[in-house]
């Protein structure tokens, strides 16, 4: 029972949400029912996905390895329909954001952008930057914090990679969780993108962006003897 | 407190680097032998000590200091907290403070003091009209347990189910607003759809359901209690379908992982992938140990020293949700899933970032054989 009260942080705003909608309670006594599941409940998606090599990376190896994925063939079977009616869920009262560096607590409002950035995208992205050791990731998310960045007031998160051998670092600004995602697609060989809510897409169609948020071309392999 | 900033943002610092939530386990104590209880000092491995309790002055001090440091929803729990001595005026006291509540409107921050919201979560044996009444008077939502109907006897090792449906009807005549909690074991799944009826038909507001999870008491008899899969899906299933009949609402409190539900089929039932610990609530236990959540055994370090707490390197890692199975790695519902409960994965498999018992292959015999009972 006690451990339970986890979920009353989502019971509050539930509650709000049942009081103010339709509430009528059935007054047939549950006797004689059938009882179970009307149809056997799948299990999500498959979430297997190719193993990483950690071993660090060069410039080159990765040009070598945008060439390839640029020449591929893209997938031919492809969930493009996503996930239908999905009943919203009801939402926080604000976001929370607690800062990694100086351990601080920024509050946002609960605006559904806000929300799903601070909730989702920012852990996501810090979960991915951690399976990415090859590239010698840093993320740096300080611009969420009231207390680092007192005068910021629409934050950003910003990446910086650095490849085996080399002193300077590539800096891409304003990274999204879906931007590490194709980093991390692309270092496993996947050819297809799997969006939110199971939509997928020919990882080929985001090769510019993989390259801006790499920092290397397609063209910038050396050709192989 | 410092001076209150009433102008509408779109962002601002808190008081504190505390969670909204403060879970306050008012003591050791229960009048219950509940089968599946998870609470760390039932564990008979021991490891976790019982250390005097707070008394209602401390309690008292420690609930003005949170209240200073923005935690703004109170709830109190055990062990069984009407067991407690002095627990209504612990109530009446938090119910006398004054806290900023911080909540979105029109698309702004807006601040606005009040009481703290207040939570009472009782096994129901000792509730009187006293006790709804005090409920009543300080508008502290009540939740009650029942952890089955035919079953409720051997799972609480006590009592029987009627009382709990009583109070349910009491506080519905009073007007209180109630939960729920049912605990879903193997032992109990067979009557879910009954039990969730009957106390919806009493009177309680919405269900809280949780799986049983291997903690405390729990653990020597993980064996007969554990839901696997596909039982955890019944269960997803069959709650849905009563809250769906009822027109009324629910909700898991203990994260599951995504691949193993399908949000679409869940309309009434609202099922989380992510843990609350430490962004959301925390624990204080009944000596005043601050602990990341109830399911949790360690203890991190006294409400006196609650500033060192920040850079308690477990409590960070919760703060940075350093603890997602390597299991997980690759999986596209990275941010949204944290693999299901990371205290029961760290308690069944002795680590924080091991897959949670419902994912684990791992014959619970064998966890069994490890570990004794």
């Amino acid at each position: 029972m006690y451990y339970s009260f986890l979920g009353l942080l989502l019971l509050v705003p539930l509650l709000l949400w049942a009081v103010l909608g339709v509430m009528k309670a059935k007054s047939d006594p549950a006797s004689g029912r059938p009882l179970v599941a009307q149809e056997q409940v799948k299990a999500g998606p498959s979430t297997a996905a190719k193993p990483l090599n950690h071993s660090p990376l060069t410039r080159q190896e990765i040009a070598e390895r945008l060439k390839k994925f640029a020449e591929s063939e893209p997938p031919k079977a492809l969930n493009d329909r996503g996930a239908m009616c999905y009943k919203p869920k009801a939402a926080p009262d604000r976001a929370d954001y607690v800062c990694p560096k100086c351990g601080s607590r920024t509050l946002y409002t609960s605006d559904p952008v806000v929300i799903s950035t601070v909730l989702t995208s920012i852990p996501a992205i810090r979960q991915i930057a951690n399976e990415l050791q090859s590239l010698q990731l840093q993320i740096d998310e300080s611009q969420f914090c009231k207390k680092c960045s007192p005068k910021v007031k629409a934050p950003q998160i910003n990446m910086t990679l650095r490849y085996s051998g080399e002193k300077e670092k590539h800096l891409v600004r304003n990274v999204s969780a879906m931007d590490l995602k194709l980093i991390r697609e692309f270092l496993s060989g996947e050819d297809k993108h799997r969006a939110g809510r199971d939509v997928e897409s020919p990882l080929k169609d985001h090769l510019k962006r993989i390259e801006e948020l790499l920092g290397i071309s397609s063209e910038a392999a050396t050709p192989s003897k | 407190m410092g001076p209150r900033d009433d102008r509408p943002s779109q962002s601002r610092l808190a008081a504190s680097f505390l969670p909204g939530t403060a879970v306050l386990e008012m003591t050791y104590a229960c009048n219950h032998e509940c089968l599946f209880c998870s609470c760390p000092w039932y564990d008979s491995r021991g490891g976790f000590e019982i250390r005097p309790e707070l008394d209602v002055e401390q309690w008292k001090s420690v609930i003005a200091k949170l209240c200073t440091m923005g935690v703004c929803d109170l709830a109190f729990t055990g062990g069984e907290p009407l067991l407690k001595k002095g627990i209504s005026e612990i109530i009446r006291f938090a119910a006398s403070c004054e806290v900023e509540h911080i909540e979105t409107k029109n698309q702004a921050l807006v601040s606005r003091l009040g009481p703290p919201r207040l939570f009472l979560l009782s096994n129901g044996k000792i509730v009187d009209d006293q006790v709804l009444q005090l409920c009543q008077r300080h508008q502290v939502h009540l939740g009650l347990s029942l952890p089955g109907l035919s079953s409720f006897a051997e799972h609480t090792g006590k009592s029987q189910p009627g009382p709990v449906l009583h109070w349910f009807k009491r506080a519905k005549q009073l007007g209180l607003s109630t939960h729920v909690g049912i605990t879903v074991t193997r032992k109990n799944l067979d009557e879910l759809y009954e039990t969730m009826a009957e106390a919806l038909l009493a009177g309680a507001d919405s269900v809280l359901l949780n799986r049983f999870m291997p903690g405390g008491r729990g653990l020597q008899h993980a064996q007969e209690l554990l839901l696997n899969r596909e039982q955890t899906q019944q269960m997803l299933a069959v709650a849905e379908e009563v809250l769906r009949l009822a027109d009324r609402f629910g909700n898991v409190g203990t994260e599951l992982p995504k691949c193993i539900i399908d949000p679409r089929l869940h309309s009434h039932l609202q099922v989380g992938s992510q843990c609350s610990a430490v962004l959301g609530f925390f624990v204080i236990d009944p000596s005043g140990y601050v602990r990341v959540c109830n399911h949790s055994p360690i203890r991190l370090h006294h409400v006196n020293e609650i500033e060192q707490v920040k850079d308690h390197p477990y409590w960070k890692r919760f703060v940075l949700k350093n603890y997602v199975p390597k299991a997980c790695s690759g999986c596209h519902e990275a941010g949204r899933c944290d693999g299901g409960c990371r205290e029961a994965a760290h308690i069944w498999q002795g680590a924080l970032d091991a897959v949670d018992p419902i994912l684990c292959e791992q014959d619970c015999r064998a966890f069994v054989a490890r570990h004794g009972g």
